[in-house]
């Protein structure tokens, strides 16, 4: 198409029988109708009919997604977080947040505990591996990982010392699975 | 209400000098709200009124939540200062009931189910009031969804007919609503016409009735027109300014 055409929720863009409903369009009564603000595209080689955006759009998760996620309960075989933020996204998150992390999906190399790398309260970065039926998260990688955690003894934030993460307040020393920016805290907003 | 207020003069002039069939002046602006997800602002006559559209985003208690689809939760409020004789701020019978009709009218229009468990808040918020607030206030809320990028099977618009010296006449205003014989909004999906939010306040007749529903659609869709101008105003000129 040469020339897009902008549409407005619930224009009539096609039948049903010309083309399928895509992303931002919807089928009603035997036509695809569009369902928000955007300019109208078809995709010519799968026969889609698409609205592109131009309002910002709800944030949904989806695989492959750079997330946020606050350490809610670590368990043997899992962690279970609850996700924040999608990074370089301005808006909050549509849906469920609740995701868990395997502790196969933890890190690269054996990891014989969850406990071991996550405690409760814990910041982290991770990217997402399965959104239905349940959400799933992995932190295998070195940009993923813890990026801000607190002292278990005295809940100061802790720094990153070599390969420890030691508390400036009571000289303890803990270990995590660390983030290569930990510390850095930027949060792209 | 019987008073010696004329509210039709002998040339069919109403008290603003509009005529019969006649809206007042209306001011749509996208997006006054950084913060919001989506935002409007409207002036409708003498009415000033700001929505702010949240979400979709996690339903919280989680008891509210729905595991099909989204829930949709309007908040009509009026400002201290919106009327003459202040008004107590909080909730109070007329507005919970004006949240609960705009809630199911939006609803209706929105495509809930591709967000489970989500809930979209909208807040309508009336900063100076002149009668047919909640027509005003719905159809601000409706351009605050489109602004938020929220699906929606169609833009919904509201819009009052009512009886006044007994004639029907579109969009009442402050005295008309006050010392005329009915109001009746009407909130419609444009596209296909079907009525999404109906009241009716005083006495008609089934003819006067009818009448007063076509002449409320008609204005509904005068109204619609402004709302797609203004939001292609924000959208169709920013991506003009980008190229």
């Amino acid at each position: 198409m040469s020339k897009k055409k902008i549409v407005m929720p619930g224009d009539v863009l096609a039948t049903a029988e010309e083309l399928t409903a895509g992303d931002g369009t919807f089928e009603e009564d035997g036509l695809i109708k569009a369902s928000r603000l955007g300019e109208y595209v078809v995709d010519e080689k799968s026969r889609v009919a698409l609205v592109t955006p131009l309002t910002d759009v709800p944030t949904v998760l989806k695989n492959g997604d750079v997330v946020l996620a606050e350490v809610k309960n670590v368990k043997n075989q899992m962690v279970i977080v609850d996700v924040v933020h999608v990074i370089n996204r301005k808006r909050g998150i549509a849906g469920n947040v609740n995701g868990t992390i395997r502790v196969s999906e933890i890190a690269k190399g054996y990891v014989k505990e969850a406990g071991t790398e996550y405690r409760t309260g814990d910041i982290i970065k991770a990217k997402v591996i399965q959104v239905a039926p349940s959400l799933q998260l992995s932190t295998k990688g070195k940009e993923y990982g813890v990026i801000r955690a607190l002292c278990s003894v005295c809940r100061s934030p802790l720094e990153k010392v070599n390969d420890y993460l030691e508390c400036k307040q009571c000289g303890n020393r803990e270990r995590r699975k660390v983030a290569i920016d930990y510390g850095k805290g930027h949060l792209n907003l | 209400m019987k008073s010696d207020i004329k509210l039709i003069d002998k040339e069919g002039k109403r008290l603003d000098g509009r005529k019969r069939d006649e809206l007042r002046p209306i001011k749509i602006e996208v997006g006054p709200l950084y913060r919001a997800d989506g935002s409007c602002y409207i002036e409708w006559g003498g009415n000033k009124i700001l929505a702010a559209v949240y979400g979709p985003r996690e339903a919280l208690p989680r008891h509210i939540q729905h595991p099909l689809r989204a829930v949709v939760n309007a908040r009509y409020n009026m400002a201290s200062f919106s009327v003459e004789d202040r008004k107590r701020p909080g909730p109070d019978r007329r507005s919970t009931e004006i949240s609960k009709v705009i809630s199911e009218a939006l609803e209706y229009v929105i495509l809930t189910e591709q967000f489970p468990r989500a809930m979209i808040d909208i807040n309508i918020e009336v900063l100076d009031a002149e009668a047919g607030t909640r027509c005003a206030g719905l159809t601000a809320a409706a351009v605050a969804l489109a602004d938020a990028g929220i699906p929606m099977r169609d833009i919904p618009v509201a819009c009052a007919a009512g009886k006044i010296d007994g004639q029907v006449v579109l969009d009442l205003g402050k005295e008309e609503d006050n010392f005329g014989e009915a109001d009746l909004p009407v909130a419609i999906a444009p596209r296909t016409d079907e009525i999404i939010l109906l009241q009716m306040d005083g006495h008609l007749t089934v003819k006067e009735f009818d009448e007063a529903i076509e002449l409320a659609i008609k204005g509904a869709h005068v109204v619609s027109e402004l709302q797609k101008k203004a939001l292609l105003a924000k959208y169709a000129v920013a991506k003009e300014v980008k190229q």
